[in-house]
């Protein structure tokens, strides 16, 4: 039985590691904070971005600060589920060898799997780690290999849509976040990444980073605690249950796009599993904040990580996604009042 | 002559009669003019004060009596004068009978001395200041002018007075002038039947304005009420944009709930409510800054504003009602008032 102490204890682990990331990670405040929540909500991410902006540094960073094992796969046209599972070689001897793959060498040891470029991978690998987030099993060699404490990221190439297979939007519904990991804006941050040695050596920045703040075989049952401790009032029951319904019908809410027509908008709201994700991160930010109940404010901070990429529109909207989604949630914030 | 004072009649009139007399003057053929003008003028006159009547030519003081003629068979003393006079005849009220006496004596220019004083000559005579003329061959003349300010009441001989001028040649004698002065027009001009008194003039013959007056009265009345009916529409129409403003309908909500105490939900949702329209959106604890930028006149109250939203969050969604709550209808009020003041 997990105490409240025990929950102080790890709400501080909580914002050290958040505090170590930021040391070999500057400017990306938001993705680091968000990345912490989903990881205390056992969700995936899945990282969007600039090419070159620091997403395996934040990854190994947070590997680091966790503890536990860390993987990384580049996704390929070639690369088939196998690839991913085993790995077979003749070896010295001249005998085939057979070896676990990347997803099964670490065992249960296996913490966080980075999985780059996603899309270049084709529809059968992706729906083999499909699987593995959901279930976090891969059936092998005739026996079930689990992964119980893994967090999947993986990155999705925005600039090239040669040779690439997009995510289907099943597959997208299964992070809890998508990120958006852009260049930082300000001034001094990028003056510093360009011209401090420090953030030129990847390897010495990751050093930076205390190893092993957490017990993080502890994880998922502190997860499991931290979602019990916080309550959720009526009134904020309400106020997700508007929110739902603004993604399906946001003409109702009087939610407007320029340029959009509203009604048409729209093929399918977000998902129950993509509302519970929603409320398992709304709960961990209101824990990292020191509360045991939600209040709007906990859920309007994820809500644009959580629901833009869940609903899902019309094919003749579907290509401005990335530019209307955006727009989408910020009205829905704006329209849906609460308490109500 | 008989001259009734009645001084107290009306200034109008005697403006009226005076412009008259100034047309007459213009040697146009006698007008009619009413009795009461003429009364009036004959007032005037009489009413004044004693007039000092500039005496014969030798510069002896005027005699103070009003009625004192000018003696019209005096001689003047000095050389005769080569006098142009005016018209003997044929003269009413107002007339100027104009003398130019040549400014020569013996054939030899001579200058002006003294000039005729200008004023009050007997009853009827007003002498304008002299003047100085020339003429094509070089001549100089003495312009003296008198103006007829009296009307007589029939036909009456009069006199320009004589006068002696002194010039630097010795004293220039102008002689005597009778004229003849005419009444404006006779009291009784037959005498019988309805022609005996001065009638009044013929009044215009009305022409019929019924009509006209009933165009005025339907147009006008439109008009107005057009007028009306557009400041009530814009009346209405402000009375109902303040009815509607975000919390003067907080307000309204918040007197309907009175008798629920000060804490019923609906209450803190009315004013949330208020918030998010004001602001032009859901706002939150978090979102606030967004009510500030849109109604900085709100500023004033923000630690009010920042309490209010950390205890309805209290309320709403953590453990219950906080201790001591912010008064909500003296809280609205304000806010009201604010707007109020904002809108104004």
């Amino acid at each position: 039985m997990i105490r409240e102490e025990h929950l102080q204890d790890w709400r501080d682990a909580a914002l050290s590691v958040e505090t170590e990331v930021r040391k070999a990670v500057i400017g990306q405040d938001t993705v680091v904070r968000l990345i912490n929540v989903a990881l205390f909500a056992r969700g995936h991410v899945l990282l969007e971005g600039d090419v070159g902006v620091g997403k395996t540094t934040v990854l190994r960073a947070f590997a680091r600060a966790i503890g536990g094992d860390f993987e990384r796969v580049e996704g390929t046209v070639d690369l088939m589920p196998n690839d991913l599972v085993y790995h077979t070689y003749v070896d010295a001897d001249g005998k085939p060898r057979i070896e676990p793959g990347p997803l099964l060498r670490h065992g249960e040891r296996l913490t966080t799997f980075f999985f780059n470029e996603i899309n270049r991978a084709r529809p059968q690998v992706q729906s083999l780690l499909l699987r593995a987030m959901a279930e976090r099993t891969v059936s092998a060699f005739n026996r079930e290999y689990s992964f119980p404490h893994m967090t999947v990221f993986a990155d999705r190439n925005k600039v090239e849509k040669e040779e690439t297979f997009e995510l289907a939007s099943a597959a997208r519904d299964r992070f809890m976040f998508e990120l958006r990991m852009e260049t930082p804006r300000d001034p001094a941050v990028r003056r510093a990444l360009v011209f401090e040695t420090g953030f030129h050596d990847v390897d010495a920045l990751i050093d930076r980073v205390a190893p092993g703040i957490l017990d993080w075989q502890s994880l998922n049952s502190m997860a499991a605690a931290i979602q019990q401790s916080v309550s959720a009032s009526e009134a904020l029951e309400r106020y997700v249950m508007d929110l739902w319904d603004a993604s399906q019908n946001p003409a109702a809410f009087d939610v407007r796009i320029d340029g959009v027509d509203m009604k048409k908008l729209i093929l399918a709201g977000a998902s129950p599993r993509g509302m519970s994700a929603l409320l398992r991160a709304a709960r961990v930010v209101a824990w990292m904040d020191g509360r045991t109940h939600l209040v709007p404010d906990d859920v309007q901070a994820i809500l644009p990580s959580t629901l833009g990429h869940r609903v899902f529109f019309t094919p003749v909207y579907e290509m401005r996604r990335a530019q209307i989604a955006d727009a989408l949630v910020a009205q829905i914030i704006e329209k849906v009042a609460t308490p109500r | 002559m008989t001259l009734p004072n009645r001084a107290s009649r009306p200034l109008p009139l005697l403006v009226c009669a005076l412009m008259f007399a100034t047309l007459a003057t213009a040697q146009t053929p006698p007008a009619p003019v009413t009795a009461a003008a003429t009364d009036t003028i004959s007032d005037t006159i009489s009413g004044t004060a004693p007039v000092a009547v500039e005496a014969a030519a030798d510069g002896t003081p005027p005699a103070a009596a009003p009625d004192l003629e000018p003696t019209p068979a005096a001689a003047p003393q000095g050389r005769q004068a080569q006098v142009d006079q005016p018209r003997a005849y044929g003269h009413t009220l107002g007339d100027l009978l104009t003398q130019r006496v040549l400014l020569e004596i013996n054939g030899q220019p001579v200058d002006l001395g003294k000039p005729p004083a200008p004023g009050r000559v007997g009853v009827w005579l007003e002498r304008r200041p002299t003047r100085i003329e020339s003429d094509g061959e070089g001549r100089r003349w003495l312009v003296i002018e008198h103006q007829l300010i009296n009307a007589p009441q029939a036909l009456t001989a009069l006199t320009l007075p004589a006068l002696d001028i002194a010039t630097s040649g010795g004293l220039l004698g102008v002689p005597a002038w009778p004229f003849s002065a005419a009444p404006l027009t006779p009291r009784n001009a037959f005498a019988q039947g309805a022609l005996e008194a001065l009638q009044p003039d013929r009044a215009a013959p009305a022409v019929d304005t019924a009509s006209i007056r009933r165009q005025i009265a339907l147009w006008g009345a439109l008009c107005i009420a057009t007028l009306l009916g557009w400041a009530g529409w814009l009346g209405w129409r402000s009375w109902r944009a303040g009815r509607n403003q975000p919390f003067a309908r907080a307000l309204r909500e918040l007197n309907a709930l009175r008798g629920r105490g000060n804490d019923a939900p609906d209450a803190w949702q009315a004013l949330h409510r208020a918030f998010d329209r004001t602001a032009g959106r859901s706002v939150q604890p978090a979102s606030l800054s967004h009510l500030f930028e849109r109604a900085p006149h709100y500023a004033p109250l923000r630690a009010d504003i920042e309490r209010f939203y950390a205890q309805s969050a209290t309320i709403f969604f953590g453990e219950g009602k906080p201790a001591d709550t912010l008064p909500l209808h003296s809280f609205a009020r304000r806010l009201r008032s604010i707007e109020k003041r904002h809108e104004a």
